[in-house]
């Protein structure tokens, strides 16, 4: 059977476990992309994510008998990645970096933008809007960015198992992360246009 | 959970059949909904992963699937070792200095430059065994 025609995590797995190493490469194939934009989004160093994007896929190599194959195989791979973020830190005494939040209330998204706000956020340009973001991003505390790069790769099932944290906790983050980006990109877009 | 709260597992394609049905009852009714659905489609265009660096992806197959065993590099260093003892004798065999072209004794001197190189990459392959 072709291996790239196989949807399943979990027989990718077992059939590297056999084995075969094109099974491996074609996991390192699907998420190599979504896993390093994880990585460089906390540690925002170009060389310290290349080697941690590497070191998640040889763990995987080296150790992959230990994955319990329950169709959890995403985040297997994102928890192992942030505890290899986590020991990078670690090793910095930044370790309580990820889990530093702010005091915001728990006001849902559509109740948080002032109408002059909301008109700022729909006049800007498509890369305005892009750095915007990009600097939005970097401004959320780290909890919430990480939500925020979690959300583009995994339901939120798998961000609850990848952080260890209860299902409505890992909703009421994003809520919060997305209201804060949002208030942060309209508050750039206003200061943009005085 | 009302209608608004649910709006990022909407957004996110987690509601089930009958949920997301009613989702998008209360969606036409709702612009701060309606906004929202379009702020986070927006969002996760412009947040969409760029492409791993190439050569990041090059050097982890080269340290796990496509890894070379130590005698696979070590034979290319004895391959070049080898063409570079030939090209050395036939190199000094054919020297101008030589005066005139003599088979026997160029036979004879390659023969014993062969044993001396072979002497010496015996000897270094016995290092290197013992080495690893």
């Amino acid at each position: 059977m072709d291996i790239k025609n196989r949807q399943n995590d979990d027989e990718l797995v077992a059939l590297f476990c056999e084995g075969n190493s094109q099974a491996f490469e074609e996991l390192v194939l699907r998420y190599k992309n979504s896993l390093y934009q994880y990585i460089l989004s906390l540690v925002k160093d170009e060389g310290a994510a290349e080697d941690l994007f590497q070191d998640v896929f040889i763990s995987l190599f080296k150790h992959a008998q230990t994955y319990k194959r329950e169709g959890k195989f995403k985040s297997w791979l994102f928890l192992t990645a942030r505890n290899k973020v986590l020991n990078y830190f670690r090793d910095r005494k930044q370790a309580d970096s990820l889990d530093k939040t702010d005091d915001d209330g728990n006001a849902y998204l559509q109740d948080t933008l002032a109408g002059n706000e909301r008109a700022a956020l729909d006049e800007l340009s498509w890369q305005e809007w892009q750095e915007t973001v990009r600097q939005a991003l970097e401004k959320l505390p780290p909890r919430q960015k990480e939500m925020m790069y979690l959300r583009q790769y995994m339901s939120f099932q798998e961000i609850a198992d990848t952080v260890g944290r209860p299902l409505g906790t890992v909703l009421a983050d994003c809520h919060r992360a997305v209201k804060k980006l949002r208030q942060l990109i309209a508050q750039n877009a206003q200061e943009e246009k005085l | 959970m009302n209608y608004c709260e649910q709006v990022l597992l909407y957004a996110q394609g987690e509601l089930n059949a009958g949920e997301k049905q009613a989702f998008e009852k209360h969606l036409q009714t709702c612009g701060a909904c309606q906004a929202e659905v379009k702020f986070l489609a927006k969002l996760d265009e412009t947040m969409a992963p760029p492409a791993a660096p190439a050569h990041a992806v090059d050097k982890l197959f080269a340290r796990t699937t496509r890894k070379k065993s130590v005698w696979a590099r070590f034979k290319w260093g004895v391959t070049a070792l080898a063409a570079a003892s030939c090209a050395g004798v036939f190199l000094v065999t054919v020297s101008p200095s030589r005066s005139a072209f003599d088979a026997h004794d160029l036979v004879a001197y390659m023969s014993t430059c062969a044993d001396d190189e072979y002497t010496s990459f015996a000897q270094e392959l016995t290092d290197m065994e013992d080495y690893f």
